[in-house]
């Protein structure tokens, strides 16, 4: 693609042609302007193709094969850890990264902070992929995926904290259809339902932030009918739901970072000026905000840890491991975030961005699946379910990218030829 | 933001926490008072003093339940020999067995203990009260029964029992389900008679019976044995309290058992973020507008009118 | 003829006499052996070896624990009992009902507040810890089957013998 761009191709960011004025159509719209040749082209020639070619014909038949033969032929089966990666990767790790949706509709629209405006639609799409394939990671996970709509309306146990999980799961993905929906009226040449869809977003916004605070929490709390299963240090009575939903906080804006800086470097073309030159400073406008949630994670893991009296824990081995944890995944990004933000190094805030990232994937991974019966034995997901859950990953990467490269996330959208700009 | 008048943000924030909260107002818990159990709930007294092993226990329940053929005959008692993960773990419930027995090399006196391991139906269960399809009922008659119908195999449940009995049929492509013991609520229970294990002891560990008379019986075998029975009825207050209950002349944790259970029901644990689930969807609505309206007050309504918006609005 | 009469009454009522002697507690012709058979279904009945136990242990009320024509046996039963005259019955069947989680028996032992003994074993209870207790402190046989065979359909039961699985599956607990 980048070969293309440097020949003077321009990848369609408008409703019509700007050489010749014909509206696009939606197949000329889906390969970006260039000829089904031409796309293939591309296609082969981008070497991250090859490795999700692999991928994918290695692990779709596994996901083939798990449908045909039943859970236990990729899992375990083991009734000691009913979840795996499925849950533990798929759900626990991939709904707190997508925090970021609520996280800048917040602060966009609620809180008026238009600076943040550019990375608004990225925050939302990476929010609404990021449930969407949690729910393609539960489909999977579930021994009876087709059964997924039976506590919508078959049989309701109300008491349950994942009834609330599930309802805000379903609900909250409407949301964030919506929200980015407006990205697709626009490319589809809607503009009409985009204006209408326009009108409700505070509403949307608000419902928004509701629903994830609590499913951010309802995730932590679902540990709390385990208490003996997962280890103290990673546990508590109380704090659980706010030790999750503080995590998701930062979780969710290094994401957004990190994205960023992956389009940055493998998809510049696609992204408007407006975006690019706005993307540093937003970049350390969302790391002021995930080092103060970051700070305040620490204080209060150290509240919890006071609370319950958990300090002689420390010196046992899983002490140990926890205080790596906490060392790389916050600690650390705490110190290298703010001497960054005070140098205004960026390169630093984007490494620190992924490092807090993988703190947030250890501690999710601990939580449910590392300590979980940390008195039994010890269980490591077996290589099918390694490999499904790796397919699925890479699935939303490349779904992702399809629609990076289409949908004005990364650009805007012209509808008419550029206006000059004009006092009124 | 667009020239929107304040009836349609009104309307629209109304609509939204309004969805919200119809979808939510059903998960706060109901009284927080506490729960009694059901008086008529009957339950088993489980006395490991009057246990030999002899697994006839296990075979009753295999033959009345039509259970899959074990690996080794009921009789053979090596299987107390059987070790798992890598010494870890003895012989546990599974999908083919909704009991077993296990042996146990205690500390202080020269003969073993044996433990029947079965679901204990707890009073308020945890399985039951992780499950949002309620697939379980914990019945009148003290069963916690499963229903296969509405399941849709999330193992919340198994994650949520804290002694992990469910068992599940991983191996099914297209009908996964629990299994578990049902306390033979289907021909038993309901009928007036005793489990099939109960029936089947010949040394009557089990004692059959209403759950507060047994564990007044419990307690009155402790008080007239001193010698023989540690002071304690395992499963009286953990998680709340359980149907199947224990006696044992050694200290439970040697027998198997997990000594730190908490002594409520494992529901209590979820209750503080379900409490707050209805003061959220009320709180927040008002405080993030009222946000919103901070932050629009000063620049609001100059914004954005003199700019060309490329997005077209 | 009044004579042969009168001697062949004398002679049938000193015959029941002492047929039924046992009855009323003459006890110095114990059984030498009994017939356990009420509850045979998985295992066959016993034949108990009466008269090897009664030398073993010679207070009946050791194993007759309702009997107190001899010396009461438990000091717990003393407690109260210790006055008491003997019954005549030594059958255990008489207190260890062979279903004893009946619902009528249940509400039974519950229910009437003057009863003192609510946690009496069934039958098959007794019979085991009974015998089983003992035998287990003075090293004497404890094998199910060093006291009644299995039956046919208890092998069946237990699948042993004959009915032992061939499946050759491995692992018990799943992996």
């Amino acid at each position: 693609m980048k070969n293309f761009i440097k020949e003077g191709f321009k990848p369609v960011d408008s409703l019509n042609d700007p050489d010749d004025g014909h509206q696009w159509s939606i197949m000329q719209k889906l390969l970006l302007g260039l000829s089904p040749k031409e796309y293939f082209q591309q296609l082969r020639s981008n070497p991250f193709n090859w490795l999700l070619f692999l991928i994918f014909a290695v692990g779709l038949p596994v996901i083939v094969y798990r449908y045909i033969f039943g859970l236990g032929s990729v899992m375990h089966g083991s009734f000691d850890y009913p979840w795996g990666l499925f849950l533990g990767f798929g759900l626990f790790c991939m709904v707190p990264l997508s925090a970021s949706g609520f996280l800048l509709g917040t602060t966009v629209e609620l809180f008026g902070q238009k600076d943040y405006k550019p990375i608004l639609n990225l925050a939302l799409l990476n929010g609404l992929l990021g449930y969407f394939f949690a729910v393609v990671f539960l489909l999977v996970d579930l021994g009876m995926p087709w059964r997924l709509y039976y506590p919508m309306v078959i049989s309701w146990g109300t008491a349950a904290v994942l009834f609330l999980v599930g309802w805000h799961v379903a609900t909250y993905l409407t949301v964030q259809v919506l929200e980015v929906s407006e990205s697709f009226f626009e490319w589809i040449g809607w503009p009409t339902a985009k204006n209408y869809i326009h009108k409700g977003t505070i509403g949307l916004t608000v419902a928004g932030i509701i629903l994830s605070t609590l499913h951010q929490g309802a995730l932590g709390t679902l540990l709390t009918y385990a208490p003996g299963k997962v280890h103290p240090l990673w546990y508590s009575a109380e704090f659980m739901w706010i030790f999750f939903l503080c995590s998701s906080i930062f979780a969710g804006l290094c994401m957004v970072i990190a994205v960023s800086t992956i389009v940055k470097k493998t998809m510049s073309w696609r992204c408007s000026g407006e975006f690019l030159d706005n993307l540093d400073s937003i970049t350390i406008g969302l790391a002021k905000g995930a080092s103060m949630a970051l700070v305040t994670y620490l204080v209060i893991k150290i509240v919890g840890m006071t609370h319950d009296n958990l300090w002689a824990y420390l010196t046992t081995g899983w002490g140990t491991w926890y205080l790596l944890e906490m060392g790389l995944g916050v600690v650390l990004p705490i110190i290298l975030f703010s001497f960054a933000i005070r140098n205004k190094s960026v390169g630093l805030i984007r490494f620190t961005a992924f490092l807090t990232i993988f703190g947030l994937l250890l501690n999710r991974l601990n939580t449910v699946l590392i300590t979980f019966n940390w008195n039994l034995y010890q269980e490591w997901p077996p290589l099918l379910e390694t490999i499904i859950s790796v397919t699925i990953f890479f699935l939303f990467i490349v779904v992702y990218r399809f629609l990076l490269y289409r949908l004005p996330i990364l650009y805007a959208w012209k509808t008419a030829p550029a206006k000059v700009v004009t006092p009124s | 933001m667009s020239g929107i008048s304040r009836r349609k943000f009104l309307k629209s924030t109304v609509v939204a926490g309004g969805s919200a909260a119809a979808a939510m107002s059903s998960t706060k818990s109901f009284a927080m008072k506490e729960f009694e159990g059901y008086p008529e709930s009957m339950g088993v007294l489980v006395d490991l003093t009057r246990c030999i092993g002899c697994r006839t226990c296990e075979a009753a329940c295999n033959k009345e339940h039509g259970l899959p053929e074990p690996e080794l005959p009921f009789d053979d008692f090596s299987v107390f020999d059987q070790v798992f993960h890598e010494g870890k773990q003895k012989r546990r419930t599974t999908e083919k067995a909704y009991t077993v027995v296990n042996r146990y090399e205690t500390k202080a006196q020269g003969a073993p203990v044996y433990r029947k391991l079965q679901c204990f139906h707890c009073s308020e269960p945890a399985c039951l009260t992780s499950c949002f399809v309620n697939a379980y009922t914990k019945t009148k008659e003290g069963a916690v029964i499963y229903n296969a119908d509405v399941c849709v195999g999330c193992r919340m449940c198994m994650v949520a029992c804290p002694f992990s009995m469910p068992a599940y049929t991983y191996d099914s492509a297209l009908h996964p389900q629990i299994i578990k013991c049902n306390f033979c609520y289907d021909n038993r229970l309901t009928k007036g008679k005793p489990p099939a294990c109960v029936e089947a002891c010949p040394q009557e560990a089990l004692t059959f019976g209403h759950r507060k008379t047994l564990v007044k019986t419990a307690h009155e075998r402790i008080r007239s044995n001193p010698d023989k029975y540690v002071d304690h009825v395992y499963g009286e207050t953990e998680v709340g309290g359980t149907s199947w209950m224990y006696l044992s002349s050694v200290p439970f944790d040697q027998a198997g058992f997990n000594t730190t259970l908490q002594h409520h029901p494992i529901l209590d644990n979820t209750k503080s973020f379900l409490g707050i689930v209805p003061m959220v969807l009320g709180i927040w609505p008002a405080l993030f507008m009222g946000f919103h309206l901070l932050a629009k007050g000063g620049k609001g309504d100059k914004e954005s009118k003199d700019k060309v918006e490329v997005h077209g609005e | 003829m009044q004579i042969r009469k009168i001697r062949i009454m004398t002679g049938i009522i000193l015959a029941l006499f002492f047929i039924s002697a046992p009855a009323f507690g003459v006890d110095d012709a114990p059984p030498t052996s009994v017939r356990i058979d009420s509850l045979s279904h998985l295992y066959e009945g016993v034949d108990f070896d009466h008269e090897l136990h009664v030398g073993i242990e010679e207070n009946c009320s050791v194993c007759h624990h309702h009997r107190f024509s001899s010396e009461v046996a438990a000091d717990r039963c003393a407690a109260c009992h210790s006055e008491c005259g003997g019954t005549f019955s030594p059958t255990c069947s008489d207190c260890h009902v062979a279903e004893p989680f009946t619902g009528k028996h249940i509400r039974q032992m519950e229910e009437d507040p003057h009863r003192f003994h609510v946690d009496i074993t069934g039958l098959k209870g007794a019979y085991h810890l009974k015998c089983l207790n003992c035998h287990i402190e003075t090293g004497a046989p404890t094998e199910c089957v060093d006291c009644h065979e299995r039956t046919d359909a208890g092998n069946r039961f237990y699948r042993s013998g004959k009915y032992a699985p061939t499946g050759g599956k491995s692992g018990g607990s799943h992996e």
